[in-house]
């Protein structure tokens, strides 16, 4: 579904992803790990082709499509979805009138996915992401995702400073979707190696200095938690 | 008088005085539960006065309609007339502009003195909104009494040329008064706009928020003055212009002016050239919504900001979207 191939990319002229390879297959669930600051958001927004990160070598495919220079409403429209690890605040515009613009879903639909993430009515009528928690926030990713229906979703940190609670209901949520939808495919970043009691991943990928350095399966996660990133940075060189 | 036929304009509920052609005044339900309205006219002078009193307790919130109305305009171009209103202590008032126009030619020109008197305690929302292209000269004069609260909504889309003066005389004090400024260009709109504010006493408060988006050849020239007597302190005065210009032909210009005789105050100017938040733009690319409908968001959500002030006037809400939509 996905396939990257030697990507370089560089925001501002400093080069950020170096040589990174990544393949996900249909219906597959991935989780990429890695310290701050080495790449994982930057490569997220690199495959939605966001302005000013510029692709200065290699590909990546999407569907067989090469998607690099596409434009991020043309790459979304293939079915790629990303979840924001700081989504972005806009004042003046209702929830509810906002996601009339994403699809011309029905109320009722709408009301639907609510319940299933466990928000009120009243919710929709503020303004988008104003004076939102974390958890309210992450929660309008996902209602979104539901709405969009997309075939590869990426989420960035969909986990971090969220209470237990609210981190069963969003993985039900993604579990079930993916259940439903068996070709979409799942490209999960996250920093709590307990994530895999929620998700199971086909892959871990321990990302570093921008590129991927190791790629697993789920036994690895013993090893981060006992030897932290070192384990894996002593076992490249 | 003649007998007013067309007339089928808002709701029971409001108080409407209309004008018709110039000529005509006619005013219904003068008289609610809580409230009435005397007037005067002199002739002469082309002045109407009104005077808006209680009649009994209660701060109900009244709705005043003025409407003018013109039909088959022949033989007069320019359209002269001073209105005054006179609004009593402890009224909750909302007063809106509404036009209606047949067979009006091009080179008509609308001239309005709207003297505005607001007495202790009460508060005003004022919507001046005209929904023609069509060419103005307005002035408004406002008087402020004690602890009394202005609104007031000034949302261009369509006049063709227009000459805007708004003068806020902060006469007695603790007063506040709030000007939401919406102004969606294009074409060869040309539009001059003055705010002067007078603060002669203690304790007053000013805010004048504007925001335009600015296309095609349009004109533009903006005036603020903030002008504060040598007995204000405390007083806060706010001016601030926020401006998307979206083609090189536009045309603006900015003056701002302050002139303060006394220390113990604040106030500012703001004046900045508004850019469109790429992030914002990115975030709804990556939600399949356009290019076009991504900035048509972007607009709409700092335009809105501007007028969330209480849902007033949603109906204007509509007309700016639809201007919004030919101007990207
Ligand atoms: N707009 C930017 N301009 C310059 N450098 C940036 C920009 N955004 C991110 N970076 C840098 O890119 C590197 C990777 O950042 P990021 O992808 O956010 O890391 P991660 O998500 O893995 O924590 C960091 O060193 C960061 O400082
Ligand atoms: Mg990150």
């Amino acid at each position: 579904m996905l396939n990257i191939k030697k990507l370089f990319c560089s925001i501002n002229k400093t080069l950020i992803i170096k040589g990174l390879d990544l393949k996900i297959k249909e219906g597959s669930i991935h989780l990429l790990m890695g310290p701050n600051g080495t790449g994982k958001s930057t490569l997220f927004f690199t495959i939605t082709g966001k302005p000013n990160y510029k692709i200065n070598k290699g590909n990546i495919f999407f569907k067989k499509k090469k998607i690099n220079g596409l434009s991020p409403y043309e790459i979304s429209k293939l079915g790629i979805y990303l979840t924001f690890q700081n989504p972005i605040e806009i004042d003046g515009i209702k929830i509810i009138k906002y996601l009339k613009y994403l699809r011309n879903i029905k109320y009722k639909k709408i009301y639907k996915f609510c319940k299933v993430l466990r928000i009120k009515k009243e919710y929709l009528n503020r303004y988008f992401n104003l004076g939102f928690s974390g958890g309210e926030k992450k929660k309008n990713e996902i209602l979104q995702l539901l709405i969009l229906k997309p075939k590869l979703i990426l989420l960035d940190e969909i986990d971090s400073g969220l209470d237990i609670d609210t981190i069963k209901i969003i993985f039900k949520i993604i579990n079930n979707y993916l259940k439903i939808n068996k070709k979409s495919s799942l490209l999960i970043i996250s920093h709590n190696t307990n994530i895999i009691n929620y998700i199971k991943p086909n892959k871990i990928h321990i990302m570093h200095n921008g590129s991927i350095i190791s790629s697993n399966g789920v036994q690895i996660i013993k090893k981060l938690e006992k030897f932290g990133y070192n384990y894996f940075l002593k076992k490249n060189n | 008088m003649k007998k007013l036929i067309f007339y089928k304009i808002n709701n029971k509920k409001d108080i409407n005085i209309s004008f018709f052609n110039n000529k005509y005044l006619y005013i219904k339900n003068k008289i609610k539960e809580n409230i009435f309205i005397s007037y005067k006219y002199i002739l002469k002078k082309n002045k109407y006065v009104f005077n808006i009193k209680k009649k009994s307790k209660g701060k109900k919130p009244i709705r005043l309609i003025i409407n003018f109305i013109y039909f088959n305009y022949v033989n007069i171009l320019i359209n002269k007339k001073k209105i005054i209103f006179i609004i009593d202590k402890n009224l909750n008032i909302t007063i809106k502009e509404n036009y209606i126009l047949k067979d009006i030619y091009n080179f008509f020109f609308n001239f309005f003195n709207i003297v505005i008197i607001i007495k202790d305690k009460s508060k005003v929302f004022y919507l001046k909104y005209k929904n023609f292209t069509i060419n103005n000269i307005n002035y408004y004069y406002i008087y402020q009494k004690k602890n009394s609260i202005l609104f007031l909504y000034d949302v261009n889309l369509y006049e063709n040329i227009s000459y805007n003066k708004i003068i806020i005389y902060n006469i007695e004090k603790y007063t506040s008064n709030y000007v939401y400024g919406t102004y969606i260009l294009n074409k060869n709109q040309k539009i001059k706009n003055k705010i002067i504010i007078h603060d002669y006493k203690n304790n007053c408060k000013n805010i004048q928020n504007y925001i335009g988006i600015y296309n095609g050849k349009s004109n533009i020239y903006l005036k603020g003055l903030i002008k504060l007597f040598s007995n204000t302190i405390k007083n806060k005065s706010y001016q601030n212009y926020k401006n998307y210009i979206l083609s090189n032909k536009v045309k603006l210009n900015f003056k701002p002016y302050l002139n303060i005789n006394t220390n113990n105050v604040k106030c500012s100017h703001g004046f900045n050239l508004g850019e469109i938040d790429n992030n914002i733009i990115y975030y709804l690319q990556t939600r399949k919504i356009n290019l076009l409908k991504a900035k048509y968001l972007f607009f709409l959500s700092t335009i809105f900001i501007n007028l969330k002030i209480k849902n007033k006037f949603n109906f204007i809400k509509k007309k700016i979207k639809k201007k919004l939509i030919t101007i990207l």
